[in-house]
């Protein structure tokens, strides 16, 4: 499904020398694999998570997306790409803030050609278990809902893939918790799914844990 | 896309930052608002004086001044031109002593012939008009304006009274329709009217009428008869190429087009304010704008992860600013109305609102949006996702 080959990216700095994050990674993902990415902070998973996530080019290399070449869309194309096939969690939630949780969840369809957007919402909040939340502020939510309403948006669009960036990094350990066993569940349910963590308790219940050090990625036994 | 859903979001925000929409909107009201309430009281003004114009000049017609003007010019003038329709000469007494029953006052009288209820368009609302006879006998008759009869009579009938006019007896046979005060300021209800023959030989001593009204039957072509009409007075005369005429000539055109100048004038002069403050509505919107792009960094980027292209982003700036200046333009349509109705209550000029210029107000409303928002779109839809996220 994910296909990278020789991938690298160095970020010019000025009066700086040039820093070479990634130095050739390869890595594949299959459908269905639920796969943590760990490493020490300032090691590049960002930057790998961008580039799996089309919102960033790698300077060299070879990024195949369900057999196409990412190298060769448009802008336009890779914005499409982002909306029909992946889903985006972050650690800072990323919610706008005077909007209520089921609009939070129906942008994605915004830029898509969805019907019953609505609908489709509340389902995904349901999906989470936030169905008495829909029209909650953010400012309403406990921090752990708020990241359960951005995985809501994450899959309101059937994404082939969930990307989420230390989705736990801003939850205390119970919430934390309750996020995974939310991903362990998607994932039985058949989500492709791809995520950061600093924590090892975390990375742990993966089914497969890759570490960035160096530039490099390799995989870590589990 | 769905714009349905893009809309409705936008509007959501725009209700839900609502300060934020009001700094946006406030300018855009004020510079709609002076558009509207500006030009419609400036068209109501127009109206008014024109149809003042009209009620005094008619359409269609001609007027000739001249010390030297007599009878004999206006016969010559209407056995010549076949479009002359009806002609009367008019004889300024000015300002007389006015006296009834030991009462004295002064009053602007007139000469007239029998036709001047027709060609000056003033007929009598009550008692009768000036007939052949009279002019031939040159009687000591007299129709008074409305307002002059009620300060002289009271509630009491005028009609068969005698009042002196320079010490002359005449006797009232008619009261004026009323037309109110001229655009010069001259109350016209106050007027005197006798017959041109009485005025010329028993108040005054002359062969001259000074001036006379002709009405011509195609209002289109009033400038072309007037230019004729000078040729013969000019013949008449005996002035020579170069010479300076001892006449003047207006037609009721050159009256409209004096007026219509007057308010061009006032209109360019709304216009340019409403502009300004349109102007200043576009540098505030831009302003306000570009500080909340910062704060709205983090919604582009998302926006972008999601999935919207570069324009869409661009589009969606434009059409929240676009929508908050359209809002703008119909409250400012609002109160412009409101202003105007107030104003012209107060002055007592009509209002005329017009189908173009709430279009002007709207289409204005949305251009200062547009254009205010071309500069923060373009800054949003360039950002980087990957540093908005940051
Ligand atoms: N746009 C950029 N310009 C310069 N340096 C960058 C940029 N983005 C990331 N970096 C640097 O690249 C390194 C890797 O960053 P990142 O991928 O965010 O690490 P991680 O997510 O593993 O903590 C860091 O040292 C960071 O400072
Ligand atoms: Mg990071």
């Amino acid at each position: 499904m994910i296909q990278l080959r020789k991938i690298s990216k160095t970020f010019e700095r000025p009066g700086e020398r040039a820093l070479h994050v990634l130095k050739g990674v390869d890595f594949n993902v299959e459908q269905g694999e639920f796969v943590a990415i760990v490493g020490p902070s300032g090691s590049g998973k960002t930057t790998l998570m961008n580039i799996l996530g089309l919102l960033d080019r790698p300077d060299s290399g070879d990024y195949q997306l369900l057999g196409s070449q990412v190298s060769a869309m448009s802008a336009t194309e890779l914005a499409k790409t982002r909306n029909a096939t992946i889903g985006f969690v972050f650690q800072q939630f990323h919610l706008l803030p005077r909007v209520t949780a089921t609009e939070n969840v129906e942008l994605p369809l915004v830029y898509s050609d969805a019907r019953d957007t609505v609908k489709k919402a509340v389902n995904a909040l349901c999906r989470v278990g936030l169905e008495e939340r829909l029209s909650h502020f953010p400012s309403e939510l406990s921090g752990g809902q708020q990241q359960r309403v951005a995985i809501a948006r994450a899959l309101v669009n059937d994404p082939e893939v969930i990307l989420a960036d230390e989705p736990t990094g801003n939850l205390d350990q119970e919430s934390g918790q309750q996020v995974m066993d939310l991903f362990l569940e998607l994932n039985r349910a058949g989500s492709t799914i791809l995520f950061i963590t600093h924590d090892q308790k975390i990375a742990d219940q993966a089914s497969r844990v890759v570490r960035i050090d160096n530039g490099c990625l390799t995989a870590s036994l589990n | 896309m769905n714009w349905k859903l893009l809309l409705a979001g936008s509007f959501k925000l725009m209700s839900r930052y609502k300060l934020r929409t009001f700094f946006m909107g406030f300018a855009v009201v004020v510079g709609v608002a002076t558009l509207i309430a500006g030009r419609a009281l400036s068209t109501g003004s127009e109206q008014q004086i024109m149809q003042r114009v009209n009620q005094m000049f008619g359409p269609g017609t001609i007027l000739i001044f001249s010390s030297t003007l007599n009878n004999a010019d206006l016969e010559a003038i209407d056995q010549q031109l076949e479009q002359v329709i009806s002609w009367s000469p008019r004889f300024t007494l000015g300002e007389l002593d006015i006296s009834y029953q030991g009462a004295d006052r002064q009053a602007a009288v007139y000469g007239h012939s029998e036709r001047a209820d027709f060609v000056w368009n003033r007929d009598v609302i009550d008692g009768r008009f000036f007939t052949n006879d009279d002019l031939v006998r040159s009687a000591r008759i007299a129709l008074i304006g409305t307002r002059l009869a009620e300060t002289l009579f009271g509630s009491t009938s005028p009609i068969g009274e005698e009042i002196l006019i320079d010490a002359i007896p005449f006797s009232i046979v008619g009261i004026l329709e009323p037309v109110g005060i001229d655009p010069h300021g001259e109350d016209r209800d106050e007027d005197i009217y006798v017959p041109i023959t009485t005025a010329m030989r028993r108040l005054s001593n002359t062969d001259y009428v000074g001036s006379a009204k002709i009405v011509v039957s195609n209002h289109q072509m009033v400038d072309q008869d007037a230019e004729q009409i000078a040729e013969i007075m000019r013949e008449r005369h005996l002035i020579v190429a170069g010479e300076a005429d001892d006449f003047a000539i207006y037609t009721s055109k050159f009256a409209g087009r004096s007026v219509a100048r007057a308010n061009q004038v006032l209109d360019v002069y709304l216009m340019v304010a409403a502009g300004v403050v349109l102007l200043l509505a576009a540098v505030v919107i831009s302003s306000i704008m570009l500080v909340i792009m910062r704060e709205r960094i983090a919604e582009i980027g998302l926006r972008k992860a999601i999935g919207a292209t570069q324009l869409q982003i661009s589009q969606q700036f434009l059409i929240e600013v676009a929508s908050v200046t359209l809002a703008a333009g119909v409250a400012g349509i609002g109160l412009g109305i409101a202003v105007a109705s107030l104003i012209s209550k107060n002055i007592d000029v009509p209002m005329v609102i017009s189908a173009q210029s709430i279009i002007l107000g709207l289409a204005s409303a949305v251009v200062v949006g547009v254009v205010s928002g071309i500069a923060p779109a373009r800054k949003a839809a360039a950002l980087d996702p990957v540093e908005a996220l940051r």
